[in-house]
């Protein structure tokens, strides 16, 4: 469905607080989050029905969700433990199983161009930083470890590096993080601030 | 490399130390003491605080993981694609989307205007750059 630039109407007409839509591969879904139910929950938006479906039910608060690239799974994050942790489960709500387990926060889950791994934020120390996990045997590996705050990771389209923002108090960077040998290298910092970044196919 | 917060980072602690370093300087000439040894000290407190500050700005002191440089980054001699981000270009402009081509490290600005344009993102059909925006008073996706 493609509307003119600049021209957009409302999709869901419920009066609640519906952010952070993402299109599914195929281009045929929404997955987005609302605050409909009282907490925040993920939800499903069928482009082609005009119809909605729930995917969590949960009394706790459910956000963040993000298509693995096959279209089959959705990672999310859940609080229903106390803390955020990352969540798997496929397109239609089954299966939803608890990957990480900890006392601390973790955001952003992003899918590997593979769909084999997923990079997060989690603060276990002082600073969110970035780590990675293995979606088949669970198995954690931390990314960076910065004395500074990184966030909006993003993988390249070969997945062999993940761009992201290290966040200074003078301002803020980009750094691209080279996954093969652990080492990042410094890309931009020539502005004030930086908000958010995707890698584009060359 | 020097790295820019890094750099004023280090500033901003050498300019509390010149402080301290001319007091001490003022009380050694009130009291006049030590007068023949003035000269001396001054040279070596210039020294120093030069050291401390090169050091303190270019060692990468303020993380515990060196950051390479982009020179140093072997992708930029293949090319491997391109990176969108929203940036803010002096410290009270709203933010504009730009693009970084990893081989050349060329900048181009698709943005410009007095709104905040943020949160680039690229639709898995492609073709299109998709970015957030306040143009209007709301935020909208464009």
């Amino acid at each position: 469905m493609l509307l003119p630039a600049g021209d957009p109407r409302p999709l869901t007409k419920i009066a609640a607080d519906e952010t952070e839509p993402r299109v599914s591969p195929d281009g045929k879904l929404i997955v987005y989050q609302t605050d409909a139910y009282g907490d925040f929950d993920i939800m499903i938006f069928n482009l082609e029905t005009s119809t909605e479906m729930r995917l969590t039910e949960m009394d706790s608060q459910e956000t963040q969700a993000n298509w693995s690239p096959d279209g089959r799974k959705i990672a999310f994050l859940s609080n229903q433990d106390g803390d955020f942790e990352i969540f798997l489960m496929n397109s239609d709500g089954s299966e939803q199983t608890q990957l990480t387990h900890n006392d601390t926060y973790e955001a952003s889950p992003v899918w590997s161009p593979n769909g084999e791994q997923i990079v997060f934020l989690s603060r276990r120390g002082s600073y969110f930083q970035l780590y990675q996990l293995d979606v088949i045997t669970g198995d954690e590996k931390q990314l960076t470890d910065l004395s500074a705050t990184v966030h909006s990771p993003s993988w390249s389209p070969d997945g062999k590096y993940l761009a992201y923002i290290q966040e200074e108090s003078t301002g803020s960077q980009i750094n691209v993080l080279e996954m093969e040998s652990g080492r990042s290298f410094l890309i931009a910092d020539a502005f004030n601030k930086y908000a958010g970044l995707v890698w584009i196919n060359p | 490399m020097c790295n820019k917060g890094r750099f004023f980072h280090a500033m901003s602690y050498n300019i509390v130390t010149l402080i301290m370093y001319y007091y001490v300087v003022i009380f050694l000439e009130w009291s006049d003491m030590i007068l023949f040894m003035k000269s001396r000290f001054r040279l070596l407190m210039s020294f120093a605080l030069m050291a401390v500050f090169f050091i303190t700005a270019c060692s990468g002191s303020t993380t515990e993981e060196s950051i390479g440089t982009v020179e140093e980054l072997e992708l930029f001699e293949t090319g491997i694609g391109i990176l969108a981000f929203a940036a803010q270009p002096e410290g009270g402009d709203a933010y504009d989307i730009f693009m970084l081509d990893l081989p050349s490290g060329d900048v181009t600005r698709i943005t410009e205007d007095l709104s905040a344009d943020i949160s680039p993102a690229l639709p898995q059909e492609g073709g299109w750059l998709i970015f957030s925006s306040d143009r209007g008073g709301d935020i909208r996706s464009l």
